[in-house]
C-alpha cells in the first residue's frame, strides 16, 4: 500500500513538474517574441542617399524626393534620407563613407574608389519616339529614330520597349538632370557656325570635372582639331544654369551646356530659346537638342555601408513591383539594370582625365619599383661617379689654384725682372751718356788748364828757361779743340733729346682688332670678368710700330685698374678743330674721372710724381696716360679726357657697321682664351671715363669690300 | 832705423855714385785711344814744362819704348787693344821701374784699387784737375827714380856669387869678419877676400854704403 501510494505520489509529482516546465516554456517563448518585437523595432535603421545636385539643392530635392518617399514606403522598417551634394565636394563627402546609397551620373563614379560597391540600376533615358525631334537649326533634318537605335544600348532599347508596351503613358518633360550629353550654344546672331569657328573664342563651361557641362563638349572640339589651348574656357561653376546665363550676358562667345538645360530653362522662363542657336547638332533619342551623343544615365549604387537587406528591398522596389498605370511617381523614374560605363571611360581616357591614367611620374615610380635592384645599382654607380667627379674636380681645382699661385709668383718675378732690366738698361744708358759727355769735358778741361798754366807762366817773373814758350799756334789749336769738343757735347745732348722725344720706328700696317686682342691678353688676370667691346669703321691703320699697342695697353690697363667691367673701343673718323682726324675713343664704366682731374687738362701737372706707374683717382692719372699723351703728340695728335654716359657710348658702338662689331670676354677655363659673344652686359656705372686719341693718320682701308683703300685723313 | 830711413839718409851719397836722374828729365808717356783726350793731356802736361810722348795704344808703347828706363806713364784704363790694367801687369812682370798714373773716365774704383795693388803710382778721374795731376806726376817721378835705383842695385847684386851673397847678408846683419868666418865655417882671410869682392861688385866705397844699397834692395 505504501509502495502504491508512493508510486501515485511520484506520478502526481511528475505530472506537476511537467506542467510547470510547459508553462515556463510558453513564458520563455512569449518573452522571446516580445523581445524580438521590441528588438526588431529597435533595429530599424536610417540610411542616407547622396544625390548629385548640379542644379542646386532645391532642384535635386524636388526631383528625387517623391521617388524616395515611394521607396521608403516600400521599405519595411528602414528609412532612406535624401542628401543633395554639390559636385565640388561630391567626392569628398562620399569618400567619408556616410552614405549607404549614391545616385549620380555614371561618369562621376569612375573617379571614385568603388571597389566594394554594388551597382543597382541605371535611370532610363527619356526616349519617347514621338518626342524625337530634329535639331532646331537651319541644317536640321528630320530623321528616323531607327537609324539611331544603334546609339542606344540593348538594355535601354529593351527597357524603352518595355515601358511603351506596359505603361503607355504620356512622356514627361525633359530634364537636364536625367540625360548626359553636351550642347554647344551660341547667340542666334553669332558668326559662329562651325566648331572650327570657336578658335580663339571664349567658351563658358560648368566645371573642369563636369561631364556633360564640359568634358563631352571639350572632347567633341578636340576631335575636331580644337585642343583646349586653342579656345578660351571660362568655368562658371554650379549651378549649371550659370553657363547659359553667362552666354546670355554676352561675356562669352559660346557655352557648353548639359543636355536639355536650354529646354528646361526655356520652359521655366529663365531664358528665351529663340535667341540661341545650337552648333554641331546631332540626332539623338533625346527630345532635347544635343551636340554630342548621349551617354549612360544616372546610376544608383550601394556602398559598403548598405546592408544586404536594404539592397534586396530596393531591388524589389525598383524592378519587382509592377506599378499601376496611373501612378504618377512611376512616371518619374524608370530603372534599368546597371549600364556599362565603357563609353564614358573612353571619353575620360581621350581627355586624359581617367583616374587609371597615371601621370608620367607615377609610371616612372612604378617602373623604378619593379626594377629597383637595377635602379639601385645604377644610382650607386651614378653616386660613385658623382663622388669621383667631385673628388677629381676638387683635385683639379686645387691643382689649378696651385698653378695660378705659381703663375702669379712667376708673373711677379717676371715683373720684377723686367723692372730690374729696365733699371739696368737705364743705368747702362746713363753710363754711356756720361762717358760720351765726360770725354769731351775732360778734353776741354785739359786744354783750358793748359792754357791757364801757360798764361800764368807768361805773367810770372821766372827765368826764361822755365817758361814754356807760348806758341800762338798751339794756343789757337787748343782753343779750336775746346770749341770742337763743346760742339761734340752739344751734339750728344741733342742726340739724347732726339732719342727720348721721338720714336724712329718704322711705320707698319696694324690690325686694330688683333692689336686690341693682344692688349687684352697682356692684361693677364686683370682681364677676367671684363667685357671688351670693339667697333671700328676701319680694320687697319698705318702708324709707327707698337704705337697703337702702347696707346691701347696703357689706356686699357688704366681702365682695368679702376675696376671697369666694360671697356669699349670705338674707332671712327671725326672732325675736330676744322680738321679730319682718326679718333680712338676708349671708354670704361668705372665711374669716370674726378672733376679736378678733368679741370687739370695738362697731364704732367696732375701727376703725383714722376715715378707714378699706375693711375689712381686719388693720386692722378699716372705715367701710362702721360706716355700716351706724348706718343699722341709725337704723331702730331691730341689726347683728350672726358666723362661719358656709358649707355650713349654703347649706342654709338651699336650704330657702327656691324661687320666689324666685336665683343670679347675673357674666360678662365683651364686656359686663357678670348671668346666672341653677343650677350649684353649691364654696365657697372652709367658714367665712365673716356680717353680719346685724335690721330692725323692715314687709314689703310675703310672697308675690305668697298675697295676704298689708303684713304688719307688730313 | 828702418831701411827707408836709411835709404833717405844716404840718398845723396848714392846719387853721387850712380848717374843721377833728375825728375824734370823724366819723359811723361801719355797713352789714350781717344785722340782728343790724348792731345789735350799732352797740351796740359807740356804746359807744366815736362817732356811728353803720346801713344795711341799700350801695345805700341810696349813695342817701342825701353821699359827698364825710369819714366812716368799717364794711361787711360779703358782701351781697346790693351787696357791700362794689362799694361801695369806687363810692367810689373818685366820689373820695369816706370810709374803709371791711371786715368779713369767712368770712375772704375775697383779697377783703380787693383792697379794700385799691382804697383800703379796713382789714379785720376777725368776730367783732370791740373793741380792733382801735378801732384800725381811728382809722386810718380820720385817713384820711378827709386824703382830705377833699386833696379840698378839688384842688377849689381845679381853679379855676386852665392858665397859673396852670404857674406853680404852677414855684413848687413852687422857682423864682424871673425863672426862671419865662424858663421860660414870659413877662415877670416877668406871672408876678407869675399868682402872685398862684394864691395867691388856692388860699387861701394865703404861698408855703410853697401848696407844702404842692400837695405834699399830689400825694401
Amino acid at each position: 500500500m505504501q509502495v502504491w501510494a508512493d508510486k501515485r505520489k511520484a506520478k502526481f509529482m511528475h505530472r506537476r513538474l511537467k506542467s510547470l516546465v510547459t508553462l515556463n516554456a510558453f513564458r520563455v517563448i512569449f518573452a522571446a517574441l516580445l523581445a524580438w518585437s521590441i528588438l526588431s523595432k529597435a533595429n530599424a535603421q536610417t540610411y542616407y542617399l547622396g544625390v548629385l545636385a548640379p542644379q542646386g539643392e532645391t532642384a535635386a530635392q524636388n526631383r528625387w524626393q517623391p521617388w524616395l518617399d515611394e521607396l521608403n514606403n516600400q521599405l519595411s522598417d528602414d528609412t532612406v534620407i535624401l542628401v543633395p551634394l554639390a559636385l565640388e565636394n561630391w567626392q569628398q563627402q562620399i569618400g567619408a563613407q556616410q552614405f549607404a546609397l549614391v545616385l549620380g551620373p555614371q561618369v562621376q563614379f569612375i573617379k571614385m574608389n568603388t571597389t566594394r560597391w554594388r551597382w543597382l540600376a541605371t535611370l532610363q533615358a527619356d526616349t519617347a519616339q514621338s518626342d524625337l525631334i530634329a535639331p532646331a537649326n537651319d541644317n536640321a533634318q528630320s530623321f528616323d529614330a531607327r537609324k539611331y537605335e544603334n546609339q542606344l544600348s540593348t538594355t535601354v532599347i529593351l527597357a524603352n520597349e518595355f515601358n511603351k508596351l506596359n505603361e503607355r503613358v504620356s512622356l514627361k518633360q525633359p530634364s537636364a538632370m536625367e540625360e548626359v550629353a553636351s550642347a554647344l550654344w551660341v547667340a542666334a546672331d553669332s558668326d559662329i557656325y562651325r566648331l572650327q569657328d570657336l578658335q580663339q573664342r571664349s567658351v563658358a563651361a560648368v566645371d573642369a570635372d563636369a561631364f556633360g557641362g564640359y568634358l563631352l563638349g571639350a572632347h567633341l572640339l578636340q576631335k575636331n582639331g580644337l585642343a583646349p589651348n586653342r579656345y578660351r574656357v571660362q568655368f562658371v561653376g554650379y549651378p549649371i544654369e550659370n553657363t547659359l546665363h553667362t552666354l546670355a550676358s554676352g561675356k562669352v562667345d559660346a557655352a557648353i551646356a548639359p543636355l536639355c538645360l536650354m529646354e528646361e530653362m526655356a520652359r521655366q522662363g529663365k531664358i528665351n530659346e529663340r535667341q540661341y542657336r545650337l552648333i554641331h547638332p546631332v540626332a539623338t533619342v533625346s527630345s532635347c537638342q544635343s551636340s554630342t551623343g548621349i551617354y549612360p544615365n544616372w546610376t544608383l549604387a550601394a556602398t559598403e555601408q548598405a546592408p544586404a537587406n536594404l539592397i534586396r528591398q530596393i531591388n524589389q522596389s525598383i524592378f519587382g513591383v509592377v506599378r499601376p498605370v496611373n501612378d504618377k511617381n512611376s512616371l518619374r523614374q524608370r530603372w534599368l539594370p546597371p549600364e556599362s560605363s565603357t563609353d564614358a571611360e573612353r571619353i575620360l581616357y581621350e581627355m586624359n582625365q581617367h583616374p587609371a591614367q597615371k601621370p608620367l611620374g607615377a609610371h616612372i615610380v612604378d617602373w623604378i619599383k619593379s626594377h629597383r635592384l637595377w635602379m639601385g645599382m645604377i644610382i650607386f654607380i651614378i653616386v660613385i661617379s658623382a663622388i669621383n667627379y667631385g673628388w677629381m674636380s676638387w683635385l683639379a681645382w686645387r691643382q689649378r689654384q696651385k698653378i695660378l699661385k705659381q703663375n702669379s709668383l712667376i708673373r711677379g718675378y717676371e715683373q720684377q725682372l723686367r723692372q730690374t732690366e729696365r733699371f739696368a738698361v737705364i743705368g747702362e744708358m746713363s753710363g754711356s751718356i756720361a762717358h760720351e759727355i765726360n770725354q769731351p769735358l775732360a778734353t776741354i778741361q785739359n786744354y783750358a788748364q793748359g792754357l791757364l798754366i801757360r798764361s800764368q807762366q807768361a805773367n810770372s817773373p821766372k827765368k826764361a828757361d822755365d817758361i814754356v814758350p807760348n806758341d800762338n799756334a798751339l794756343t789757337d789749336n787748343a782753343l779750336q779743340q775746346i770749341v770742337n769738343e763743346t760742339e761734340r757735347v752739344a751734339a750728344v745732348v741733342a742726340n739724347i733729346r732726339s732719342w727720348a722725344g721721338q720714336s724712329q720706328a718704322n711705320e707698319v700696317k696694324v690690325d686694330i682688332a688683333a692689336t686690341y686682342q693682344q692688349c687684352i691678353l697682356l692684361l693677364g688676370e686683370q682681364a677676367v670678368g671684363i667685357h671688351f667691346w670693339l667697333a671700328s669703321d676701319y680694320q687697319h691703320l698705318t702708324l709707327p710700330n707698337l704705337l697703337l699697342d702702347q696707346l691701347l695697353i696703357n689706356s686699357v690697363t688704366n681702365a682695368a685698374q679702376q675696376g671697369a667691367t666694360n671697356i669699349l673701343l670705338r674707332c671712327q673718323a671725326e672732325e675736330y678743330n676744322d680738321k679730319q682726324w682718326l679718333v680712338l675713343h676708349l671708354s670704361d664704366d668705372a665711374g669716370g674721372f674726378d672733376q679736378a682731374q678733368l679741370k687739370a687738362r695738362h697731364l704732367p701737372e696732375i701727376l703725383p710724381s714722376q715715378y707714378a706707374t699706375q693711375s689712381t683717382k686719388a693720386d692722378g692719372l699716372g705715367l701710362g696716360l702721360m706716355i700716351c699723351q706724348r706718343l699722341c703728340k709725337s704723331l702730331g695728335g691730341v689726347m683728350q679726357l672726358n666723362n661719358v654716359n656709358v649707355g650713349d657710348e654703347l649706342d654709338k658702338i651699336h650704330a657702327i657697321d656691324g661687320k666689324h662689331l666685336q665683343r670679347f670676354k675673357r674666360i678662365l677655363n683651364g686656359k686663357i682664351q678670348l671668346t666672341q659673344t653677343s650677350t649684353a652686359h649691364q654696365p657697372l656705372n652709367f658714367i665712365g671715363a673716356q680717353v680719346s686719341f685724335y690721330l692725323p693718320l692715314p687709314v689703310t682701308d675703310r672697308d675690305a669690300d668697298s675697295g676704298m683703300s689708303h684713304k688719307y685723313l688730313k | 832705423m828702418t831701411s827707408d830711413q836709411v835709404a833717405s839718409t844716404h840718398s845723396d851719397n848714392v846719387s853721387n855714385k850712380v848717374p843721377e836722374i833728375l825728375p824734370e828729365q823724366l819723359i811723361i808717356h801719355i797713352i789714350d785711344d781717344e785722340e782728343s783726350v790724348r792731345t789735350s793731356c799732352d797740351f796740359l802736361i807740356s804746359s807744366l814744362g815736362m817732356p811728353t810722348r803720346v801713344w795711341s795704344s799700350a801695345t805700341v808703347f810696349l813695342q817701342q819704348v825701353d821699359i827698364h828706363r825710369p819714366a812716368v806713364i799717364v794711361s787711360d784704363l779703358m782701351m781697346p787693344e790693351m787696357s791700362g790694367q794689362s799694361l801695369q801687369a806687363n810692367l810689373d812682370k818685366c820689373g820695369s821701374p816706370m810709374a803709371l798714373i791711371a786715368l779713369t773716365g767712368n770712375g772704375e774704383i775697383a779697377d783703380a784699387v787693383n792697379m794700385l795693388k799691382q804697383g800703379a803710382a796713382d789714379y785720376l778721374e777725368k776730367p783732370i784737375k791740373s793741380s792733382r795731376l801735378q801732384e800725381a806726376i811728382a809722386y810718380a817721378q820720385q817713384l820711378t827714380i827709386k824703382r830705377a835705383k833699386r833696379y840698378e842695385i839688384r842688377h849689381l847684386y845679381m853679379q855676386l856669387t852665392d858665397k859673396e851673397k852670404l857674406v853680404a847678408n852677414e855684413l848687413l846683419g852687422g857682423n864682424l869678419n871673425k863672426n862671419i868666418a865662424d858663421h860660414l865655417d870659413i877662415s877670416v882671410r877668406t871672408v876678407e877676400v869675399h868682402r872685398s869682392q862684394v864691395m867691388k861688385k856692388m860699387q861701394s866705397q865703404h861698408v855703410s854704403e853697401l848696407i844702404q844699397k842692400l837695405v834699399m834692395l830689400e825694401s
